[in-house]
């Protein structure tokens, strides 16, 4: 996939707060938009100067109106602080559309879908770009009720939603993997695409594995510039012809998770 | 932009304009051909190459400290068969200098890589990577003693007509003394400084953060521990020096100018904006333009005459 990468200002339309200690945001973008495929992202800045120094990476939760990026990012620290404060109106700069996306459906494949909290941005994207449908099933794992917010979206409501949390408060009690295994054992399908913490998505490729799936990972790494640049994202394989490492931002963030090397991950 | 004169030689290195970008951070250079017209920088220095590809170190990687940031790559590459079909076929049409970035384990993997790309059209200048922290054997033991520097550039003197640029560490007790080794066995210039060593904890898994336990600390943090180093050996060395270490924008860059920088090299400034570069080279332009009618040269070590 080799869209061309652009730097850009967007402008905030809307910021909201959404699920726990997160925020969605619409900002328009109209170059990168009209671009982006489901499982890029883009590098987001949002202050002057260099503290925080580097960029931070987020997923492509969707595109509103064709020209504008739906984003969901967790507040975990300074840079999605200082991103997740902006008001509409305010300026951020954008780097993107990066790294390559999850494959499209085939001609009638069965896909299914795994997601982990705000892993589901990028399957929310898949299913507004190519048309999941009510016979796409969309597993989801939360910690709690206040994760469910991901699944009210209208986009991913569309789809066949099955959810848990792992306190039982909304859902069923458990593991997202809990529902996806029985799912698996009576019908699998062609191709699960997930996206979610490093181990829930280890163990959905076990699983995926277990059943003769194909699974496609989109993984979440340390990277600096996001480009190709740095060489510093990179993702243990299982050793391919002498070479132990891919790049998540150019070669991935979505994997093929039987390449990759899990216990080194 | 104004016609002001940004031509600066280094050794026998012709340079349109003063800027270069670091090597590790900017790729074989395609990486940024989205963002910028590469042909505005002075010189691309690549990535380190070794004779056989290296896989580099396991992650992470690369972590953000306080503005700063600390990488343990670990020299991965394509390694020099790679480079010369597939890479420096890109790079030799660029009008901007293509400096390749040497690293080696071993004396004779300096001389390969040199002598082969000596060979090649379009490399115009070497730059010796004696300083990398982050591998075990990446040369570092050349850059942390002058005999052994001086004995690897001699060498390397002898395999190519083409400027040696040696890229020194700040991980020692006295630069100059590194330097004067190599500046008497036939180097062409410097290039300072590579990272310094430094490292991150994990105290919730208890352990260091890097795969590679220690890395190389770059960006704003160092820049005034880098300028003092350039400060330091233009007192010493009568040959040019490419200063880096945490220039973002062309004003740290014109201080290094003043430093005694006859060039200047832009490393983690373009993970964070890939244009920095060219940024700062229409920045020093400008600032020359209004400054003065005197050249560029005129500036260099400028403020070691108070």
């Amino acid at each position: 996939m080799n869209t061309t990468k652009t730097s850009s200002i967007a402008r905030v339309i809307r910021a909201n707060r959404f699920a726990k200690e997160c925020c969605e945001m619409v900002l328009e973008c109209p170059g990168i938009a009209a671009s982006a495929k489901p499982g890029q992202f883009v590098q987001m800045k949002a202050w002057e100067g260099s503290q925080p120094l580097l960029r931070r990476p987020i997923s492509i939760a969707g595109v509103v109106d064709g020209s504008s990026l739906l984003l969901w990012i967790r507040i975990v620290g300074p840079g999605s602080r200082l991103i997740t404060s902006k008001l509409p109106g305010d300026e951020i700069e954008l780097i993107g559309p990066l790294g390559n996306g999850f494959k499209p459906p085939a001609k009638n494949e069965k896909v299914w879908m795994v997601a982990g909290t705000l892993g589901a941005a990028p399957l929310r994207f898949y299913s507004q770009l190519y048309g999941a449908g009510a016979e796409c099933r969309f597993f989801y794992g939360g910690a709690a009720s206040c994760d469910m917010e991901v699944v009210e979206d209208a986009e991913i409501c569309r789809m066949n939603v099955c959810a848990t949390t792992e306190d039982g408060s909304a859902g069923q009690k458990g593991l997202v993997t809990d529902i996806l295994k029985p799912a698996l054992d009576e019908s699998p399908p062609d191709r699960i695409i997930t996206c979610g913490p490093k181990g829930m998505m280890k163990a959905v490729a076990a699983l995926a594995a277990a059943a003769g799936t194909k699974c496609d990972v989109s993984l979440d790494c340390f990277m600096a510039c996001g480009f190709g640049a740095c060489m510093g994202c990179a993702v243990p394989i299982l050793d391919d012809g002498g070479k132990r490492y891919l790049h998540a931002c150019s070669e991935g963030p979505v994997f093929d998770s039987a390449v990759i090397d899990w216990e080194a991950l | 932009m104004s016609n002001v004169d940004m031509t600066v030689r280094i050794g026998d290195l012709t340079l349109n304009n003063p800027v270069l970008v670091s090597s590790g951070t900017f790729g074989y250079g395609q990486e940024f051909a989205d963002f910028i017209d590469l042909n505005k920088l002075g010189g691309i220095i690549t990535k380190a190459i070794t004779p056989k590809p290296r896989a580099g170190n396991p992650p992470p990687r690369i972590i953000e400290t306080p503005a700063g940031v600390l990488n343990a790559i670990g020299l991965e590459n394509c390694g020099l068969d790679v480079f010369i079909k597939d890479k420096l076929p890109y790079l030799k049409d660029l009008s901007s200098a293509i400096v390749v970035n040497v690293a080696g384990a071993c004396e004779s993997d300096y001389v390969e890589v040199v002598s082969s790309l000596s060979k090649e059209d379009g490399v115009d200048a070497f730059e010796i990577n004696i300083s990398c922290p982050n591998v075990k054997q990446g040369g570092i033991e050349f850059g942390t003693d002058a005999g052994r520097a001086g004995e690897l550039v001699e060498k390397l003197r002898a395999s190519t007509k083409l400027p040696l640029i040696i890229k020194l560490s700040p991980n020692v007790a006295d630069v100059c003394e590194i330097a004067a080794g190599a500046e008497a066995a036939g180097a062409d210039a410097f290039s300072l400084v590579n990272t310094y060593r430094g490292m991150a904890i994990d105290i919730a898994k208890e352990r260091p953060v890097l795969g590679n336990k220690i890395g190389g600390l770059s960006g704003p943090a160092i820049k005034p521990l880098a300028l003092y180093q350039v400060w330091k050996l233009y007192q010493s060395t009568k040959l040019p020096i490419i200063g880096m270490g945490g220039i973002m924008n062309h004003i740290d860059a014109i201080e290094f100018i003043y430093a005694g920088a006859s060039a200047v090299s832009v490393g983690t400034a373009n993970f964070i904006d890939p244009s920095a570069s060219v940024k700062i080279v229409d920045g020093i332009s400008t600032w020359l333009a209004e400054k003065s009618p005197r050249g560029f040269e005129y500036f260099i070590g400028r403020a070691h005459r108070t």
